[in-house]
């Protein structure tokens, strides 16, 4: 190739790329983008999770629980309580799923994937080794035992690429929840509101005045009151007319602070964190069937 | 940076299969880009993770002739492109542009130094952090949207956060360039083809 048709070329594609980064809709442009993540497993798996032993042994992840001994116990006793009971509750449902299991076998909603790595650029996402022929589906919802992963943003047949719920694009209606008393996941008596993604492993609310989380306007428990009606240590939980039913109370992550907004100081900015780090999650299982 | 005897300029402007052995890019590329995507979420620091596949770029621009250092500087955008949820060419453009930076470059750095890596690798990455950053503000990730009557801010991507990882990147540049530079007989780089500047 000649000095000058290179330069053409090079210029030529310089250009496309840029039209397709910031000119072109990302929609559009994603249709045409081929799914290769599958191809890196073989190296990217092995690599994963030899640092996810050496990350487990040189730094474990730290607890955010500053809790007294004692709470803890109690809260222990709590959810033994709470265990007997939907114990019980899960041998009737185990009798009645095995009646249902006659029926079909639509009881299988979801098949468990091995993730192949992070995010190639700076977005919060996983690679999957799941592709098209295994049933995953764009904009399927991803799970892991403690909640809600992500949603699938693009299957092909090398792999699929998941968008998590902490990726700034991601928005989802949550309620919070909170262990009471009798052991029972009780409403906080917070409005539903809109979640989304920091793009830094957490997730923002950000949309409540001081009033709706039950504070003073300098941001403190009203007097007469131990604590807001909000807490740090509150669960978020799935609850979006949007999606699909078996979604709803998926949990989101936990209340890890309450802090003012700073551009708009009656409003609160409520940070949730995910229960586990989820790009460093190494299986989690697709909702290949709603 | 540091600065280098200028080295003596060739006449040929033709690129060639013999440039640089492409079965070896192709085994870089894929083993970065494996690299990146298997490593990247236990090796992060605040939220940044260092860039493999910016260092292979580097190692590919400084030492290949202009032509095969370009496109493979384009090509390893493009790859990583593919396994990111960014915007489809973001990569593939930043890389194009700090490729064609290190290309020019190429006549009057000492590729072996490890400040020349440090500052190459910081160059490139605040070459691409930009890139990004003027992303973010004109496609925010999460637009501005009004919500129960409340209209609440785009989310952006954040700039600290690109700052901290080419920081990290550039601190490793010595270490993983210092060790291609060793092994950078198996690409057969054909030094006497390279241009006096790279446009």
């Amino acid at each position: 190739m000649s000095y000058l048709r290179f330069q053409h070329v090079f210029v030529g594609l310089m250009g496309v790329s840029a039209l397709s980064a910031f000119v072109i809709p990302s929609g559009y442009s994603r249709r045409f983008e081929p799914s290769v993540q599958g191809l890196f497993a073989p190296v990217s798996r092995p690599a994963g999770s030899l640092a996810s032993i050496i990350s487990s042994r040189v730094a474990p992840p730290a607890s955010d629980d500053r809790r007294a001994a004692q709470d803890i116990r109690a809260e222990n006793q709590r959810l033994r309580a709470e265990l007997t009971r939907v114990q019980t509750q899960l041998d009737e449902m185990r009798r009645v799923h095995q009646e249902l299991s006659k029926l079909g076998d639509a009881r299988n909603l979801c098949q468990l994937f091995k993730v192949i790595g992070g995010d190639g650029g700076t977005r919060e996402s996983i690679a999957l080794a799941a592709s098209t022929f295994d049933g995953v589906k764009d904009d399927q919802y991803v799970l892991y035992p403690y909640g809600l992963v992500g949603q699938v943003q693009r299957a092909g047949a090398g792999g699929s690429q998941v968008r998590l719920i902490t990726d700034q694009s991601f928005r989802v209606q949550v309620a919070f929840r909170r262990l009471n008393g009798a052991g029972q996941m009780a409403e906080v008596g917070v409005p539903v509101c809109l979640a989304q993604g920091s793009g830094s492993g957490s997730m923002f609310v950000r949309e409540m005045n001081y009033l709706q989380i039950g504070l003073t306007p300098d941001f403190k428990a009203p007097p007469g009151r131990e604590s807001a009606a909000l807490q740090v240590g509150d669960i978020a939980v799935v609850s979006d007319r949007d999606c699909p039913m078996s979604i709803q109370g998926e949990q989101i992550g936990t209340v890890l602070a309450i802090n003012r907004r700073t551009d708009q100081r009656m409003f609160a900015e409520i940070v949730l964190k995910p229960n586990q780090p989820l790009k460093k999650l190494r299986e989690v299982m697709v909702m290949t069937k709603e | 940076m540091l600065i280098g005897p200028p080295l003596i300029n060739q006449q040929s402007s033709i690129s060639n299969a013999d440039d640089m052995r492409w079965l070896s890019y192709i085994l870089l590329a894929y083993v970065a880009v494996a690299l990146q995507i298997g490593l990247s979420p236990f090796v992060e620091y605040r939220g940044a993770a260092p860039n493999l596949v910016l260092l292979a770029v580097i190692f590919i621009a400084v030492n290949a002739p202009r032509d095969p250092a370009l496109l493979g500087g384009f090509i390893l955008g493009l790859l990583q492109d593919l396994v990111s949820h960014q915007q489809p060419g973001l990569f593939a453009l930043s890389y194009g542009m700090v490729a064609w930076f290190v290309v020019s470059t190429q006549q009057v750095v000492y590729r072996e130094h490890p400040l020349t890596h440090f500052s190459l690798a910081l160059a490139g990455g605040l070459m691409t952090a930009l890139v990004l950053v003027l992303h973010g503000y004109v496609h925010p990730a999460s637009p501005r949207v009004q919500h129960n009557g409340h209209i609440l801010p785009a989310i952006r991507v954040s700039p600290t956060v690109l700052l901290i990882g080419v920081l990290y990147t550039a601190v490793l540049a010595p270490l993983v360039l210092g060790a291609l530079q060793r092994m950078k007989g198996i690409f057969g780089f054909q030094p006497g083809r390279r241009k006096g500047r790279a446009w």
